[in-house]
């Protein structure tokens, strides 16, 4: 009888986990954020694939990407530098050399790295590489047309079934 | 001291009487799903990304540089258009790289073949015949209608054979 009368004590032990819960949406939001602009400025290709050996990571030096828009029929659209795109002609790679020489100007270490679809015909990147070019030669000084081809390279199954 | 032990020993016992120690991770897990979702979705953004580097050596800015190339014929690989990709062409320094009776290379692996066996490597055996240096001008020329991945992969056998002036030409 004793026992019944006794004062039931509970105790509740429970850990606060709202305060992470909201920093880890935040983070999540902030990361989709980022994801979609980087995504928005990178045009979706299918980029040449060529074997394991010359080509390397990407590093984190200064760094512009020029992309030929890939149209159909191994076209292209336009060339896409800095989230502006210019047209796929003449005019469109002389706006390309001018904005590029801009960028030696300000670095002259400045590397640009050259995104084109895999199906794309040569005659349409090919002005992509000369404004690079140009470029340098317009910024003067010591820029140096440092242009990288990006790539996918291939995994080495898809190597051993070649 | 004895007594109040074993009561508590006892509420512990039962069921009805034991302190509820009660932890949600609910959120927590529902936290975890979505970052492993969207960890899922954007990695296949940047997969195999590479870069090849590449030097312009028809339109440095440099005069004298080019002069300086000029000097040397360059080996000329004309890339063309084919059924099965790009036929491959090559001359230009042809006499100086075929110094070991290699015969032309008509695709990229004869091609592979070829530049390595024409690249001369100082102090290695079995590489005597080989008479360009690794800084021997080689130009890549291709058709305009050849897709870019068959322009890539010619550059590339290139620079993996070891040559490092590597330029292009105007699309033809």
């Amino acid at each position: 009888m004793a026992r019944d009368r006794r004062i039931q004590r509970t105790t509740s032990i429970e850990a606060n986990l709202t305060p992470m819960i909201d920093v880890t949406f935040l983070l999540v939001v902030f990361f989709a954020l980022v994801s979609g602009i980087t995504s928005r400025d990178q045009i979706a290709m299918q980029l040449a694939r060529v074997l394991p050996g010359a080509a390397a990571k990407p590093d984190a030096d200064a760094r512009w990407v020029l992309q030929v828009v890939p149209a159909a029929d191994g076209k292209a659209d336009g060339y896409a530098l800095n989230g502006v795109v210019y047209s796929a002609d003449a005019d469109g790679a002389e706006g390309v050399a001018r904005a590029l020489a801009e960028g030696y100007r300000a670095n002259p270490r400045l590397e640009v790295h050259l995104r084109a679809d895999r199906a794309t015909e040569f005659r349409w990147v090919e002005p992509a590489m000369r404004a690079a070019t140009t470029a340098a030669r317009l910024a003067g000084g010591d820029a140096l047309p440092r242009l990288n081809l990006v790539v996918e390279e291939a995994r080495r199954a898809a190597r051993d079934g070649a | 001291m004895a007594r109040e032990e074993r009561d508590h020993r006892s509420r512990m016992r039962d069921p009805r009487q034991r302190a509820r120690a009660a932890l949600s991770i609910t959120p927590l897990i529902d936290v975890v799903f979505q970052l492993l979702i969207y960890f899922l979705l954007t990695a296949g953004f940047a997969v195999n990304e590479r870069h090849l580097r590449t030097e312009h050596a028809a339109e440095a800015p440099n005069a004298a540089r080019a002069q300086l190339l000029l000097e040397e014929e360059p080996l000329r690989i004309s890339v063309a258009r084919a059924a099965d990709g790009a036929a491959i062409s090559v001359d230009g320094a042809l006499g100086l790289a075929r110094a070991r009776g290699a015969e032309r290379p008509e695709d990229l692996a004869a091609l592979a073949r070829f530049l390595d066996g024409a690249l001369l490597v100082a102090g290695e055996r079995g590489r005597e015949g080989g008479a360009l240096t690794a800084d021997h001008p080689v130009r890549i020329l291709a058709d305009g209608d050849v897709p870019w991945e068959e322009v890539v992969r010619v550059f590339n056998t290139v620079v993996g054979a070891g040559y490092r002036s590597v330029a292009f030409g105007g699309a033809r």
